[in-house]
């Protein structure tokens, strides 16, 4: 056991080469995961891609085929669930209807078999904590959604847990309460210096909530690194897929340069080592719309060789987004491309548009099929 | 013309006319047990005396020895069922397994079977055994009938329970033993009380299988009831069904909570 009261500077957590499946089933591939002192990282992903399993390898309650979960250095393979210092918050706030909500959050104390008039005591504080110290006498049946996941947030850290898991916490919740439950438990997190895994399946929430993200796909591991990472450098193309880069275009690299139909020059490959079957993308909101003026003379396909992405392509429809346009448009070959511009732009209804978009916002990925 | 409360009494008529089916009986039985003489042009009886209650209570009646007696092999029977339908209610109700729909009717057997059927085979075999005309046989050949009266209710039970209950309790450190008393019981609270209460309720009122394995020497409360209703003294045979009657409506009014708890659980009306 861990002396409940040592002061602590945040556990790192190293997830090492995990794979389980469930029969013939494989939930997680391999898994291989740092997680940071004090760090607060969403896990990212797609209902069934293995991060409810991941969070249940972590606290205990499955047991990996293979590799090794370490807290500190430390491996915790042989603790059970009951065992680890490992907090989980599920999507369901399953609060015992026969206890009160105080009775709730001193539950994981007195199975320690601490004296109830303490564990009530520490229960007290951290109900003050989540900022529901008026509601302790109260049945948990009387409580509001929020109420309820506060709740079992404060009897998740009543034991002082190293790791604090938390699976979808406020997906049952309305957006604006969900929004003040993140930063509840972002401020409750850095507090105790926890480090944090927050589990959900939904974009936004990750970056709004998490300093890191680990976007997990089919089992495995996809990325990780900063929300900004994933948006302007995403390390694979499921990766770009998952943070909704619109605009994919298919080419080729040769001798350093990608070459694509749409294209009105080759671009200049920045990246090392591509060569062949490629795909670029490029996000919406980093194209621009270019003026013919700004075309280098004479200019044809193939002809030269351009720093950025140029398209050439026909407006199919603007749409109003509130905080910018959405043009709509394609390319003589049949390409669509999507460009996020300024409100109160206008576009030229009639004819063909350039659209651009900076070399450092395109990412190149070799891709298997031509 | 009809007004609100004319549709309020058509519609609780049905329900009253079931109730009165089921009261009616008592009236009388009730009246039997107070009175001395009640002959056929009398509509209402013709003397009251206490004379049949006079007579259980006397000493040597053997009626308190019967309760008592009763009260044991109901709460050990009860005690017994649950144990037993416990981990087979949470098998059920739990796991999904091949032919789980067949063991689920086979538990309805002493519904449709008569426990007496089972009961004729096994008392050779408890005369062999030396159970036969003992309160442990009693008690074990009742469990006949009571475990998958006990077994079905716990499964029911398990079947609404949603175990993430138990899982949350794991991570919190509820070990075994601990997690069954501090979460799983209490959450079952209502079936563990309705199976408890059914096992003890089918011990209490059972007449065959006492006599046929007690062989008139396990002298239950109804095993009595019956020899007093064949010596023909109306009265004190209604004085012993009353005193077999209450205990059981006590057991029955002390579950009405949960009881309740529990049929609006399975209405979907509540948690359990």
């Amino acid at each position: 056991m861990i002396a409940p009261e040592a002061p602590r500077l945040g556990t790192r957590v190293d997830v090492a080469a995990v794979r389980k499946s469930y029969g013939s089933v494989r939930a997680i591939e391999r898994v291989d995961l740092a997680l940071s002192p004090a760090s607060f990282t969403a896990l990212l992903g797609p209902s069934g891609c293995g991060k409810s399993t991941l969070l249940a390898l972590l606290a205990g309650l499955e047991h990996p085929d293979a590799g090794d979960i370490r807290l500190d250095d430390r491996s915790v393979q042989h603790l059970p669930a009951e065992d680890r210092p490992v907090g989980l918050v599920f999507q369901k706030p399953l609060l015992f209807p026969h206890l009160n909500v105080l009775d709730n959050v001193a539950f994981g104390l007195r199975m320690q078999r601490r004296p109830r008039r303490g564990a009530r005591a520490r229960a007290r504080d951290l109900l003050e904590q989540v900022g529901l110290a008026d509601l302790a006498p109260r049945r948990v049946g009387e409580l509001s959604g929020g109420q309820e996941q506060r709740v079992a947030l404060a009897r998740a850290l009543v034991l002082r847990p190293r790791l604090l898991l938390l699976d979808e916490p406020f997906s049952q919740l309305d957006p604006d309460l969900r929004a003040r439950m993140r930063q509840l438990v972002r401020t409750l997190s850095a507090e105790a210096k926890l480090t944090t895994l927050f589990v959900t399946h939904d974009l936004a929430e990750a970056v709004d909530v998490a300093d890191e993200i680990v976007l997990m796909l089919d089992g495995r591991v996809e990325g990780q690194g900063s929300p900004e990472r994933f948006y302007q450098d995403p390390p694979t193309l499921e990766a770009a897929r998952f943070f909704e880069v619109a605009n994919e275009i298919a080419g080729h690299c040769e001798r350093g340069m990608f070459h694509a139909p749409g294209l009105v020059a080759p671009l200049r490959v920045h990246q090392q080592g591509i060569e062949g079957p490629a795909v670029l993308v490029v996000r919406p909101e980093s194209m621009r719309l270019g003026s013919i003026r700004d075309e280098p003379a004479g200019i044809s396909s193939g002809a030269s060789e351009t720093d950025g992405l140029i398209v050439r392509a026909y407006p199919l429809g603007v749409r109003f987004a509130g905080t910018h346009l959405i043009l709509e448009a394609c390319t003589d070959d049949g390409l669509r491309v999507l460009a996020h511009l300024p409100p109160g732009t206008t576009v030229a209804d009639q004819g063909s548009v350039q659209l651009r978009a900076a070399a450092e916002s395109c990412t190149l990925f070799p891709s298997s099929s031509a | 013309m009809s007004t609100a409360a004319d549709r309020r009494t058509v519609r609780h008529l049905p329900l009253a006319l079931v109730l009165a089916m089921l009261w009616a009986p008592w009236v009388p039985l009730v009246l039997r047990a107070f009175t001395d003489s009640w002959r056929f042009p009398a509509v209402l009886p013709e003397r009251m005396t206490l004379r049949g209650f006079r007579t259980i209570a006397a000493p040597d009646s053997g009626v308190f020895e019967g309760l008592v007696l009763s009260l044991e092999i109901g709460i050990a029977v009860s005690a017994l069922a649950c144990l037993v339908g416990w981990p087979a209610g949470r098998a059920l109700g739990t796991y999904q397994f091949r032919g789980r729909r067949a063991v689920q009717a086979l538990l309805l057997t002493p519904v449709i079977v008569p426990a007496l059927a089972a009961a004729m085979g096994l008392q050779i075999l408890f005369v062999r055994l030396g159970l036969a005309g003992s309160p442990p046989g009693v008690m074990l050949v009742q469990l006949i009938p009571a475990v998958p009266y006990a077994t079905s209710i716990l499964a029911a039970g398990f079947a609404n329970l949603d175990l993430d209950y138990e899982t949350q309790a794991r991570v919190l450190g509820a070990r075994g033993p601990r997690r069954l008393l501090a979460v799983t019981i209490p959450l079952m609270r209502g079936p563990l009380v309705a199976a408890a209460v059914m096992a003890f309720l089918i011990s209490w009122s059972d007449f065959l299988l006492a006599l046929l394995i007690g062989a008139g020497q396990v002298k239950t409360l109804p095993v009595q009831l019956f020899a007093a209703v064949t010596a023909t003294d109306t009265t004190v045979a209604a004085a012993v069904a009353l005193t077999m009657v209450a205990p059981a409506l006590l057991v029955m009014a002390a579950a009405a909570g949960p009881l309740a708890r529990l049929s609006q659980a399975n209405l979907g009306k509540g948690p359990l």
